[in-house]
């Protein structure tokens, strides 16, 4: 309990020495973390198999079958508006897209945060780093004559601290963005799919 | 309607939890990145390692001369601001500043003061060097024993290079080793530390190893 008291002190001087944009990256890994988060909840597929097996699976069970992810729902939306298209006897494929747009609009959720914030993150970090630089030779110019070396070094690590917070906020996020990114392209492809076999249905 | 809705229910719970492992992750990253970097800053200082040498032998062996340690450029120094300049230079028909009856020339005040000032390693411009040193005596005790241990001293240069004080600031083990190194101390001498050219008093720090 006491080392965490320690390190967390640690931290808490460093994150001082930095400046004000020290907390700024802060807040911005916060939001960052809340992003990759809801994204990693949300994009959860649930099942392994395959969609037309999912498909058949939905048709013949209804009901009774046991939702695990987003896809059985997506599914099971979709063949409730192919029911709905048919009764009426009008195009199917118009009436699929409507159902599945709520979760296309729910799997892109905060996709546009993480991005700006993997990008944002290191500018931020840099423009700490300038500002420490001018703090520096601010001090450079006004010091006397006994510190100027002090001066220079403990400016320019102090400058550094906050380009090295940006990059630290920037990588992880950049590499499970990424992933989170990928995992939302192949959702998109799936509900293509599903639209596609639902709406073919019938010229077999 | 289907059967059964999707619902986000809970999501924004578990997000921020993931959100505060995401905050304890840069807490971590950040300090252990910095860690490293403290551990090196502190510098190692010169230190005389002393060879024990044995009173009683007949030709005791000859200390080899240490080489002596190469004066350090002085850092250049901005000069002083001119105060009569930058004022005269104002044309507004008035009458012309004269700051010769308020301070005098800053350079010589500075100098006046430099002659009683003792000063430190850092506000000198040329640090002292030694001149000679003879070999510590090794104590007796001690030698016998096979204590080993270390004193920093503390010494007042004064301005003909003799050692005016010397006070122990540090010792392990305390107290065996003091009065040998002291009487080493007092028996230095250096060329004086200097400060613009005139030699000026000055506190050195030292450490003797007795090993």
């Amino acid at each position: 309990m006491n080392e965490i008291l320690v390190y967390w002190n640690q931290f808490i001087n460093i994150m001082n020495s930095g400046g004000i944009i020290m907390w700024v990256l802060f807040a911005l890994n916060l939001l960052l973390w809340y992003g990759i988060g809801y994204r990693y909840l949300t994009l959860k597929r649930g099942t392994r198999g395959n969609v037309r097996r999912l498909i058949e699976k939905h048709e013949k069970r209804g009901s009774e079958k046991k939702y695990s992810g987003l896809l059985d729902y997506v599914v099971a939306d979709s063949i409730q508006a192919y029911k709905t298209a048919q009764s009426i006897g009008k195009k199917p494929r118009a009436f699929i897209y409507d159902a599945i747009f709520p979760y296309i609009i729910l799997i892109g959720k905060y996709s546009i945060l993480v991005k700006t914030i993997v990008i944002l993150a290191p500018l931020v970090g840099l423009l700490g780093t300038v500002a420490g630089m001018i703090e520096t030779f601010d001090a450079l110019q006004s010091s006397s004559m006994f510190s100027q070396g002090d001066s220079i070094a403990g400016g320019i690590s102090k400058a550094l601290f906050t380009t090295e917070l940006g990059l630290v906020v920037a990588v992880p996020g950049l590499i499970i963005g990424k992933i989170l990114d990928k995992k939302e392209e192949q959702f998109i492809l799936e509900f293509e799919q599903i639209v596609d076999i639902l709406s073919t249905k019938d010229e077999k | 309607m289907p059967e059964k809705k999707y619902s986000t229910k809970g999501r924004t719970l578990s997000a921020l939890l993931i959100m505060l492992f995401g905050g304890i992750l840069m807490v971590v990253l950040v300090v252990s990145f910095n860690k490293n970097i403290e551990k090196k800053e502190p510098v190692v200082k010169k230190e005389i390692r002393q060879i024990k040498s044995v009173k009683t032998k007949v030709t005791p062996e000859k200390p080899k001369p240490k080489q002596k340690p190469r004066p350090k450029k002085a850092q250049p120094k901005a000069p002083l601001p001119n105060l009569d300049s930058s004022l005269a230079g104002i044309a507004m028909d008035i009458p012309e500043f004269q700051t010769d009856n308020i301070a005098g020339d800053a350079n010589k005040l500075l100098e006046d003061i430099v002659q009683d000032t003792i000063m430190n390693e850092n506000t000198v411009d040329v640090k002292p060097s030694i001149v000679s040193r003879p070999p510590l005596e090794y104590p007796e005790d001690a030698a016998k024993n096979g204590i080993k241990g270390y004193v920093v001293i503390n010494i007042l240069i004064g301005k003909d290079g003799n050692v005016e004080i010397a006070k122990v600031l540090e010792s392990q083990p305390t107290g065996i080793f003091d009065q040998a190194a002291l009487d080493a101390v007092y028996s230095w001498r250096f060329s004086p530390a200097r400060y613009k050219g005139k030699p000026v008093k000055m506190w050195a720090k030292q450490k003797i190893r007795f090993q």
